[in-house]
């Protein structure tokens, strides 16, 4: 057995943290660049909300976009996006589970969810780069 | 990495020379649907991750991966039904947003056919849904709201997973302070044997008279130092750690294939340490 030394090096769960660390910071950028596009993704939604009035699939694949950046945006150390994204996806989700077409109104929560998205996304990327 | 290095675990150092990889062990039950002809699973624990959010996909594949776990996908209910159906995982880390058939559904399809794999549980609103149920079937191990902090995830499947992985092993903890024995067996659950020994005599005793997976070692004992059942413990090719409330003095011979530091140890890093000597043995 060879001797060793007892002096302690922290390392959590993962056996070699500073390769770990980079890789992960790799990935959380790689995320935080591509937040754009899935904003692009969901103004493409609300405009077409907007002009077809289709309260049918297209609110529900909004619903599907904005529930995903809520899930993933905190886990990859964007909380503000997350939250964002968490109180956007509830209201369509209250208006889905409403049964109830989109009214004029609407477009006004549907609107300014987007845009508190858009702002909190842009302080992420700024943050980043 | 350098082998006179020791790899530390949460307040616990583990000899790189008694490890292969940084994978869990995998339990001594059924095994025979795991793919054993792929040498790159050989000894991990699978889990399978059903999660219809690429992103979170490959967050949690990248930080269980790291852990030392082997990972399979599935992004709805019907494909992880058919890849439990055709191959063993030890855990489930399952999303309940999920297209087509949501996890809920899913956990009670499972419920009723008598499938019972660890899950846990990963969702915007696991604890919504958690506190909204009046029962839940025994094997979700964790609920885990989303955004997950990165140790939080590889923290409760290595607790998920403890009952898949220690039932049957047995840990002889040679120890005289019956605080520091209490403590252990709070933070390993029933699925482990720890079996006491308060003297250097006892351990020897014991060593002679049973089988054990691993030794856990204090130094100091009434009757002498832990140190004596060294070779006994060798010769029985038993992995051997240092359970102890500080760290080393440099006077501590550096024999021992672990040590773990109690005051900074947490239950996933014991536990990982004991899976990770357990499978070296």
């Amino acid at each position: 057995m060879k001797s060793r030394s007892h002096e302690s090096r922290q390392t959590d769960l993962q056996p070699d943290q500073d390769a770990f660390r980079q890789e992960l910071d790799k990935l959380f950028r790689s995320y935080v660049l591509r937040l754009p596009e899935k904003l692009e993704s969901i103004v493409g939604i609300v405009n077409s909300l907007h002009a077809d009035r289709d309260t049918g699939g297209l609110l529900s694949e909004l619903h599907m976009l904005v529930h995903k950046l809520a899930g993933s945006a905190g886990s990859y150390g964007c909380p503000d996006v997350g939250k964002v994204a968490r109180d956007y996806e509830i209201l369509i989700s209250t208006h889905l589970n409403s049964g109830t077409d989109l009214e004029p109104a609407d477009y006004k929560w549907l609107k300014k969810g987007f845009a508190d998205l858009a702002v909190a996304i842009d302080q992420a990327v700024k943050s980043t780069s | 990495m350098d082998t006179d290095e020791k790899e530390t675990v949460t307040g616990s150092f583990i000899n790189s020379d008694q490890r292969s990889d940084t994978a869990p062990a995998v339990s001594s039950g059924d095994s025979a649907n795991a793919p054993a002809d792929n040498p790159e699973h050989a000894g991990k624990l699978r889990v399978l991750i059903c999660e219809d959010d690429d992103d979170f996909a490959v967050l949690s594949e990248f930080l269980l991966r790291a852990a030392g776990f082997d990972i399979e996908q599935a992004e709805d209910a019907e494909s992880a039904r058919e890849l439990i159906n055709a191959g063993k995982f030890d855990i489930m880390v399952l999303d309940l947003g999920l297209p087509g058939m949501d996890g809920l559904s899913f956990i009670h399809e499972l419920e009723t056919n008598g499938i019972k794999i660890p899950v846990i549980v990963v969702s915007v609103n696991a604890s919504e849904v958690q506190d909204s149920l009046d029962s839940q079937p025994d094997f979700i191990v964790d609920w885990i709201d989303k955004p997950v902090e990165q140790q939080q995830l590889v923290s409760s499947v290595l607790l998920g997973i403890q009952p898949v992985v220690a039932t049957g092993r047995r840990i002889l903890h040679v120890e005289d302070d019956p605080d520091i024995i209490r403590l252990l067996q709070t933070m390993l659950d029933d699925s482990w044997e720890v079996i006491p020994a308060t003297s250097v005599s006892e351990g020897r005793s014991r060593l002679m008279d049973e089988y054990f997976d691993l030794v856990l070692l204090d130094i100091n004992l009434p009757d002498g130092t832990g140190l004596e059942l060294l070779p006994d413990i060798r010769a029985l090719k038993y992995p051997v750690a240092v359970f102890s409330e500080n760290e080393p003095s440099d006077m501590t011979p550096d024999v021992f294939d672990a040590t773990i530091v109690k005051s900074k140890t947490t239950r996933a890093g014991l536990l990982k340490t004991l899976l990770d000597l357990t499978k070296a043995a």
